[in-house]
């Protein structure tokens, strides 16, 4: 390696004072062959070197550094006491706390905490009514269209749709929103359970009624509502479960809407014989759900019956209350209940039936419609082109399921299914009836009465309301009279005079 | 350092003996004056007590000492207003001229009279040299030649690149060659 004058230069001092490796002393020296006037230079501060070598060394003045040392002691017996004194608690906490171990210890504890807390309250989307109602949901609008397309039963379980007709009676809802309904299903008691399968029958029927006798009939029937979704299905429910007032997913989806809840409240009091004017349950149906509206529809105008039948159409769900979801697809899940044929996998279900009507309360008979009561009042007219049969049907299976009702005697189960039928044809004939008197077609009115009158538990009813048609054809003729009158003047005007 | 810090007073004790005397050298060469290396020699040590757990382990001793000395020293030159070069063979007290100097404290076991003699005059003439380096080259010079500190160390302790330090020391020792010409084929 051979160096050039500058390097030779920057590394003089360090060749002075023995700092180079072997390697560089061995280039500087090469160097220093090769530029005499620097090996000169670096002889010459050799010498000035070993001059200055002999530069005298001062003694230290004697006690100058007693004080320092007196200081000094000071200190390191302040030191001493520091590292005697045992460490402070914050100092002995910080110290804890870096450590690795404490850091593991409490994460642990961290985790532990968070799961006992999430076993302790578990979140919604994990209670276990959920989880189990999802396949319902997914095979509700499948069964609906099967039952649409085919006309026949739906594959899916039928248990799984038992509880739609408890919370039907939002629309229409006869059962609920008029003493004929009432006294339908009280006559209806023991009578048919069509669709209802056989084996699941049997467990109703081994349920006791254990509500207790005080409690109030509407509570009832909202328990009632809300036990049947929430066993569906299992048969391992926790009874605690059971009396759960918290509306689940099962509600919503049973109930989608509102007043379905509201009519289901309407339609229990209905069915133990409660409702009427005055009744408890009375205040949720509404004025046009009661017998007194008879006198409505004698004495009420057109206007007036139009306004009535909206109330009615709305009945159960008050007089604020928004119409119920549309009618055609709750009717399609209803008729798919009665034909439903059951399977094992709904044999196991079913038990979860036993289990809820052993804790549904108590169902009394409901007492025969009244003779005096008022002219049927029927759902909406949008309902009205659904099979009422069918509808009536279902809907009384359900009920009596859900109340626990158990007779699976063929012929108990062949007068059900006459009653239902005829209270079908008495529904729609008392629909028709209604359009006739809005519409003031007082003849087929009239000849819907007729055919009403042949019906042995509506011929009190046809009776009594016979005198009030007449009375309102009477009045509309007088009114159409008075009318064609006053069209018929000649105009008075003072200039032809 | 680290006995001290655990409380062992002794410990300071060995660390006075070994560095008191280099750091009373270094002061006195620095301040020119006794008295007041005396009082910055004391100073420095007393900081070194009070600052010990300030001290950085992975540091010399003797850098972060030196370091307390040369600030301990432009501070003092700075109350001063002005560097004062003092030579060392001034008679100490003002009023004999003929008394003891400071270099009558310099320890010298060489034997023979004759050479006392002639050593007293090349140490005043090495003296006399020193006092005309500028501050910067001489504080290298003494912890160089004098301490036996590396240019290394030199350069943290000053705060500047190694390279600089040895600049410095280049022109000291031209500097220096210059006033001891005389004293060169002697030694």
């Amino acid at each position: 390696m051979k160096l050039t004058r500058q390097e030779l230069d920057d590394l003089l001092v360090d060749y002075l004072y023995d700092e180079l490796d072997d390697a560089q002393r061995a280039a500087f020296e090469s160097g220093l062959e090769e530029h005499p006037e620097l090996a000169a230079e670096v002889e010459a501060h050799r010498q000035t070197r070993s001059v200055a070598a002999g530069l005298p060394s001062f003694a230290l003045p004697p006690g100058l550094l007693d004080g320092v040392m007196a200081e000094a002691e000071h200190v390191a017996a302040a030191n001493a006491a520091a590292a005697d004194k045992p460490p402070g608690f914050f100092a002995r906490l910080s110290r804890l706390i870096l450590q690795p171990a404490f850091a593991s210890a409490a994460l642990a504890v961290v985790v532990i905490g968070v799961g006992v807390i999430y076993m302790a309250n578990p979140p919604s989307s994990a209670d276990p009514d959920s989880q189990r109602l999802e396949p319902v949901v997914a095979t509700r609008p499948t069964a609906a269209h099967t039952a649409e397309k085919k006309g026949g039963a739906p594959e899916g379980p039928a248990v799984a749709n038992a509880p739609e007709p408890l919370a039907e009676g939002g629309e229409g809802a006869p059962l609920a929103d008029d003493g004929q309904g009432a006294a339908a299903l009280g006559e209806a008691d023991g009578a048919a359970i069509s669709g209802l399968a056989a084996d699941e029958v049997e467990e109703a029927e081994v349920a006791p009624p254990e509500a207790p006798a005080d409690a109030p009939p509407k509570v009832e029937a909202k328990e009632t509502s809300r036990r049947a979704p929430s066993h569906r299905g299992s048969k391992r429910e926790a009874p605690d479960r059971v009396a759960d007032d918290r509306p689940s997913i099962d509600d919503e989806l049973v109930a989608p809407a509102p007043p379905k809840v509201a009519d289901d409240l309407a339609a229990k009091p209905a069915a133990t014989g409660t409702t009427g004017p005055g009744a408890p349950g009375a205040g949720n149906l509404g004025s046009a759900s009661t017998g007194d509206t008879a006198t409505d529809y004698a004495g009420g105008g057109g206007k007036k019956q139009d306004e009535a039948r909206r109330t009615s159409s709305g009945v159960g769900s008050g007089a604020s209350a928004p119409s119920p979801t549309p009618a055609p697809s709750t009717n399609k899940v209803l008729r798919e209940v009665p034909i439903a044929v059951p399977s094992e996998e709904d044999a196991n279900r079913a038990v979860g039936t036993k289990d809820r009507a052993k804790t549904a309360p108590p169902v009394e008979e409901p007492p025969p419609a009244p003779e005096d009561a008022g002219p049927v009042r029927t759902g909406s007219v949008e309902t009205a082109d659904e099979a009422p049969a069918e509808r009536a049907a279902s809907r009384r299976v359900s009920v009596e399921r859900a109340e626990g009702y158990s007779d699976d005697d063929d012929a108990e189960r062949a007068e059900r299914e006459r009653q239902a039928a005829e209270a079908a044809r008495v529904e729609e004939l008392w629909k028709r009836y209604d359009r006739y008197v809005a519409s003031e077609r007082w003849s087929d009115a009239e000849e819907v009465l007729d055919q009403l009158d042949d019906i042995p538990s509506q011929v009190a009813r046809v009776r009594a309301l016979r005198p009030q048609l007449a009375r309102r054809r009477a009045a509309a003729e007088r009114a159409a009279g008075e009318k064609q009158e006053t069209t018929k003047q000649p105009a008075t005007d003072s200039t032809y005079k | 350092m680290e006995r001290f810090l655990s409380g062992r007073a002794s410990a300071f004790q060995v660390l006075s003996e070994r560095h008191g005397a280099r750091i009373y050298n270094f002061i006195l060469r620095q301040v020119r004056d006794p008295e007041l290396a005396r009082d910055l020699v004391q100073e420095t040590f007393l900081r070194v007590v009070r600052n010990a757990k300030s001290f950085k382990a992975q540091s010399k001793f003797t850098t972060w000492l030196y370091t307390i000395a040369r600030n301990q020293c432009i501070d003092a030159l700075r109350r001063a207003k002005h560097r004062r070069h003092v030579p060392l063979d001034k008679p100490l007290s003002k009023h004999d001229d003929g008394g003891a100097t400071l270099l009558d404290m310099v320890a010298d076991d060489r034997p023979g009279q004759a050479s006392q003699a002639r050593d007293r005059r090349f140490v005043s003439a090495l003296e006399k040299a020193l006092a005309t380096l500028p501050d910067e080259q001489r504080e290298v010079f003494l912890m160089r030649e004098m301490e036996g500190l590396k240019f290394r160390e030199i350069a943290e302790v000053v705060g500047i690149p190694e390279n600089t330090v040895k600049s410095r020391m280049r022109y000291a020792l031209e500097a220096l060659r210059g006033h001891l010409a005389e004293f060169a084929d002697s030694y």
